[in-house]
């Protein structure tokens, strides 16, 4: 008997009349919402130039690039952790080349009336600031504003820079380019009545370096002298470890203690690539790994073998 | 047994999809299109987007219309407004490519050079997240990634539509003392089939993509 009272109340709450009622106002409401704010200014200001210079960079391809990046994370929660995640596309472009810059004209110098030596640098990635992104062309293909605040879309962006780097060190786009560069100079200078023979072209051997982005709030943690780390022989590394103005790690093997000093104190160091021949061994590295400065010794010690001697040289201490 | 079996159910899917990123390649091309960059720099812009309580816009329905209090609907539904300054790098120079045999002749040591004309290229943009400014009040939304991009567009448009006559113009004039350079390292002298630039007389740009 009491069931059937209850029955009854519930029926006269949910009134369909009622129901209507509420949602005809909704409806009012996000009709009026959507006429009121059909319409937004947008503006744009002026143009600020900064950063103005001349170069002398000679381009000879670019690495074009669109890539998404999906992350998933979990909340934390009793018993339930809300699922979201967020997607982003980016396209991006590396541009590989020479900066000619520091030589001036002189890398090109004509030996004698038939034969001419180009002195190339060694090849490089030629865009600004270590960054590959146009971030207006891209596009995000599922977010929630509620859950991701800036620090995560930087993070996020940073990731994609660095994967696009990462492939295009794996298509071997420095090898191609030095390649390209030297047809390109030939080509170029056989229009101006040189033999082919007659033609050298010399490529300063480049560097390996990993993809590693150091997070540049972290630097100021990071001692600026050398920092030397033994764990097995005192007198010799056998990996070496530089750390460039944009946080770049540049890694070197099987170098002596002597001659990292005299690298240290010849002042040329990363120019002086005659001193380093024995350089070239390559440590890959994954692209997406963020560096505390805390941990990077123990993150190098498991990277490159936890019993190899390392060297770190921070590049303000060495010019 | 059957809510245990809910739960761990419940459990695994949400252990499968925690603290994961993926990658997805979409698409990579090299081009081998050789540029003599001659002058860099940045170009910073800010997008500045209000919502618009402009009483046309809302009552445009009606011929006769009748006061409309925007203040009123601003304070009840609510107002959002955002400032993005996003910052591009761009580099001027010249298609390395046009310096064909065309282009230039020899006679003797001297050797005459059709410069080709000046090739903007945007290589980078950033939104600079840390700087915007963002206002939300009321029933409105707040600002997420899709308004960012869509708003960036604006930012690269007036970037790349800005007048950059005097830039151009020291582009061409370095590309011209670089060449020269070139050309006195091989023997030659080198004069110039271009006019002198100036500002003024700058031609339209191309935009390399």
């Amino acid at each position: 008997m009491n069931n059937t009272t209850n029955e009854k109340s519930i029926t006269i709450k949910f009134n369909p009349m009622n129901i209507a009622i509420a949602i005809a106002a909704i409806a009012a409401v996000i009709f009026l919402y959507s006429l009121l704010f059909g319409k937004s200014t947008i503006s744009v200001s002026e143009i600020s130039i900064t950063d103005l210079q001349s170069i002398s960079q000679l381009k000879v391809l670019t690495f074009t690039k669109d890539v998404a990046l999906e992350l998933r994370r979990t909340e934390k929660g009793i018993l339930y952790d809300s699922h979201y995640k967020l997607a982003r596309k980016v396209s991006g472009k590396i541009n590989i080349g020479f900066d000619l810059s520091k030589k001036g004209n002189l890398w090109l110098e004509k030996t004698s009336d038939s034969t001419v030596v180009a002195n190339l640098p060694a090849i490089q990635i030629l865009n600004k600031d270590n960054w590959y992104i146009d971030e207006t062309t891209s596009s995000s293909i599922d977010n929630d504003p509620k859950e991701w605040n800036q620090t995560e879309r930087k993070k996020l962006t940073n990731l994609l820079n660095a994967k696009i780097k990462h492939d295009c060190e794996i298509e071997r786009c420095y090898e191609e380019g030095e390649l390209q560069a030297e047809k390109l100079i030939k080509s170029w200078l056989v229009a101006f009545g040189f033999k082919e023979n007659n033609i050298t072209i010399n490529i300063t051997p480049r560097v390996d370096y990993g993809a590693v982005s150091w997070k540049k709030e972290y630097a100021s943690d990071f001692e600026k002298k050398c920092y030397i780390e033994l764990s097995r022989n005192e007198n010799y590394y056998n990996k070496i470890l530089f750390v460039d103005d944009n946080h770049t790690i540049l890694f070197g093997n099987d170098c002596s203690e002597k001659d990292v000093i005299n690298l240290i104190y010849s002042g040329k160091a990363l120019n002086n690539y005659t001193t380093m021949d024995r350089f070239p061994k390559c440590i890959g590295i994954r692209d997406n790994q963020t560096i505390h400065p805390q941990s990077d010794r123990d993150f190098f010690r498991r990277l490159l073998n936890s019993n190899d001697s390392i060297l770190f040289i921070y590049r303000d201490s060495i010019y | 047994m059957k809510n245990k079996t809910i739960y761990l159910f419940a459990l695994l899917a949400i252990l499968s999809t925690s603290c994961s990123s993926k990658y997805k390649e979409i698409e990579e091309e090299i081009k081998k299109t050789p540029f003599l960059y001659t002058v860099e720099f940045s170009a910073q812009v800010v997008v500045t987007e209000q919502d618009s309580y402009d009483n046309s816009s809302f009552f445009q329905c009606f011929e006769n219309g009748f006061k409309f209090n925007a203040n009123w609907a601003k304070s009840f539904f609510g107002s959002r407004k955002a400032m993005i300054p996003i910052k591009a790098n761009l580099k001027c120079g010249i298609d390395w490519q046009k310096l064909t045999k065309d282009n230039l002749s020899i006679d003797g040591n001297t050797v005459t050079i059709t410069l080709p004309d000046p090739v903007l290229e945007l290589e980078s943009s950033k939104i600079l997240y840390h700087e915007i400014i963002t206002e939300t009040t009321g029933l409105r939304d707040d600002y997420n990634q899709d308004d960012y991009d869509r708003l960036s567009v604006y930012g690269k448009t007036a970037i790349l539509e800005h007048n950059y006559k005097e830039i151009i113009a020291l582009a061409q004039e370095n590309a011209q003392i670089q060449i020269k350079g070139i050309m006195s390292q091989l023997g030659y002298q080198t004069i110039f089939r271009n006019k002198t630039y100036s500002p003024a007389e700058v031609q339209p740009l191309t935009i390399a993509k």
